[in-house]
């Protein structure tokens, strides 16, 4: 199972990720941390004006391939997605994105890191 | 190498070693965690269970006397074994009951406003969560020692606290977790006794990472508590005591804290008097009889290991690791790498280090997958971790059965990591 982890598809989009970096004009920053191992991710996100939907997200973070590939596929995802559908994203959708079947609880921790802090950060709109 | 122990045949007296994981056999590196139980301590155990179970100090009947009595060697033993009376050794679950003990049976009682309580940015949480919370709830103020690059405390800033401010208790690290530290207790303890007030200054010293690796004396450190626990020295979890030296004990400045059955002389409606046997002062409900006659018999494992030997297999396998892991230059090593002049390196039982630019969870993930089984993360001492900036580091931790051959399957692991990354 390491194996699948370490994958060159999962590693490369953690070294090199999507939408990284802050983004101007944002309505919302959110921080998450998992401190089991010190992974942590910030967020910043651009609502439409209605505040239903997600125009555009960017973020900063520190930490394992798991958490950082899980946050750059996951920024891709959410681009145009409504906040409800959002708020239905849960572990089997990340599992699905990065291609893996299963996942230890202490790093499905790691992989739920980034959207814990987009749920949080669309929560408090 | 004659100054280590023979640790395949040591490997060969602890079942689980034998065992696999992800198809290879298994190179266990995470003992600061917790230590692998050689048979001995199973089958103590075990024999407990099966001959003699029964209440310590309440019945009149055969397995009842013969249970006290296991109950009471046992003690004897471990207490022997840190050069400690057996009355000054107070049964706990580990270090960070003992520690917690510490707080509730003497802190609350004896800190008030303005006392000052020194800790130090390389403790283990257990070593510093609960004086925050003493603190809030006796309005002593907490102050930390600060850490050098090689991961020694800095002594003059303890010096200048003890100089300048009304210090109740000193409480520090023997051994770091993270760093591999040894701190200079006797220079410490000289330090303390050269600022002794009219109110005394007690000194608490978390030993969970020294007694595993070193002869622990108990009388000679000359601290007022000491704190271990078992299963990091060979023994069960659950069980791990807390060293009070008598005086405090014979004074009544240290309590007990926990109340109940057992630790009683005679219980009337209006007042309870305590126990007057000082042991039994401290044992409230039923004790985990089993889990002490385990360590007793890890005590004993190691007394007969020898541990002076101990200790210099575990320099050996210090200097191995650091000597190995020094050539790949991606790595830094934190904590002690250069012996002060004339004297041994000041580290023992685990090196942990960064690998560049690759998280530490991935490093240890990868080992894994290898069989290899090392800690990545803070290590419980986030703020050491945040003092320097290290988001997370690797550490492979040594126990008596620990081999160079193990140091060389971790190297061996760790090129993996360099075919991982490699874009």
């Amino acid at each position: 199972m390491t194996d699948d982890f370490y994958r060159e598809a999962i590693v490369t989009e953690a070294r090199h990720p999507q939408n990284y970096g802050p983004l101007g004009g944002t309505n919302i920053t959110q921080s998450q941390v998992n401190p089991s191992c010190g992974d942590s991710v910030e967020v910043y996100v651009k609502l439409d004006k209605e505040k239903k939907k997600i125009l555009d997200i960017g973020w900063e973070g520190n930490g394992c391939v798991v958490s950082m590939a899980s946050m750059s596929f996951l920024s891709a995802r959410v681009k145009g997605m409504s906040l409800a559908e959002i708020n239905q994203l849960g572990p089997d959708d990340l599992k699905q994105m990065l291609g893996i079947e299963e996942i230890t609880p202490s790093r499905e921790k790691c992989m739920m890191v980034g959207l814990i802090a987009i749920q949080k950060a669309v929560k408090n709109k | 190498m004659i100054t280590m122990l023979g640790s395949q045949m040591l490997k060969s007296q602890f079942p689980i070693l034998s065992r696999r994981v992800n198809d290879k056999p298994l190179i266990y590196l995470d003992n600061a965690a917790t230590s692998q139980k050689p048979q001995e301590v199973i089958e103590a155990i075990s024999n407990y269970y099966s001959q003699h179970n029964s209440n310590v100090h309440r019945g009149a009947h055969q397995l009842s006397d013969e249970s006290t009595n296991i109950f009471e060697e046992s003690r004897h033993t471990i207490a022997k074994f840190f050069v400690a009376d057996p009355e000054e050794l107070i049964i706990a679950r580990n270090t960070t009951e003992a520690i917690n003990g510490v707080a509730y049976g003497w802190a609350d009682n004896h800190l008030k406003e303005g006392d000052v309580i020194v800790t130090s940015f390389m403790e283990h949480h257990a070593n510093f969560v609960v004086w925050q919370e003493v603190a809030k709830r006796t309005g002593a103020k907490l102050e930390f020692i600060g850490v050098d690059e090689q991961g020694r405390l800095k002594l003059d800033e303890l010096e200048d606290k003890l100089k300048n401010l009304p210090v109740r208790l000193v409480a520090l690290v023997h051994v770091s977790n993270a760093t591999g530290t040894v701190n200079p207790i006797k220079k410490i303890s000289k330090l303390i006794a050269s600022h002794q007030k009219e109110t005394p200054i007690r000194f608490l010293l978390d030993g969970a990472q020294s007694a595993p690796h070193m002869k622990i004396d108990f009388h000679q450190l000359d601290v007022d508590f000491y704190a271990f626990s078992g299963h990091k020295m060979l023994a069960p979890m659950g069980v791990g005591g807390l060293l009070v030296k008598k005086e405090l004990l014979e004074s009544g400045e240290m309590r007990p804290w926990l109340f109940g059955g057992g630790m009683i002389f005679s219980v009337l409606p209006e007042e309870t008097e305590f126990n007057p046997d000082l042991a039994e002062r401290f044992i409230a409900g039923t004790p985990d009889v089993a889990s002490v006659v385990g360590l007793a018999a890890a005590c004993e494992y190691l007394r007969k290991l020898d541990m002076r030997k101990v200790e210099q297999h575990d320099r050996e396998l210090v200097f191995y690791t650091l000597e190995k892991l020094t050539q790949i230059p991606e790595i830094k090593i934190i904590g002690p790498t250069k012996p002060k002049a004339g004297q041994l390196l000041d580290r023992l039982g685990s090196v942990a280090f960064l690998y560049q630019a690759v998280h530490a969870h991935d490093v240890s993930q990868i080992l894994d997958s290898q069989g290899v089984a090392v800690r990545s993360g803070h290590h419980c001492t986030m703020p050491l971790h945040n003092y320097f900036g290290w988001p997370a580091t690797t550490r492979a931790s040594f126990s008596v059965y620990t081999s160079k051959s193990d140091i060389d399957a971790l190297i061996k692991g760790l090129e993996k990591i360099k075919q991982v990354f490699k874009s």
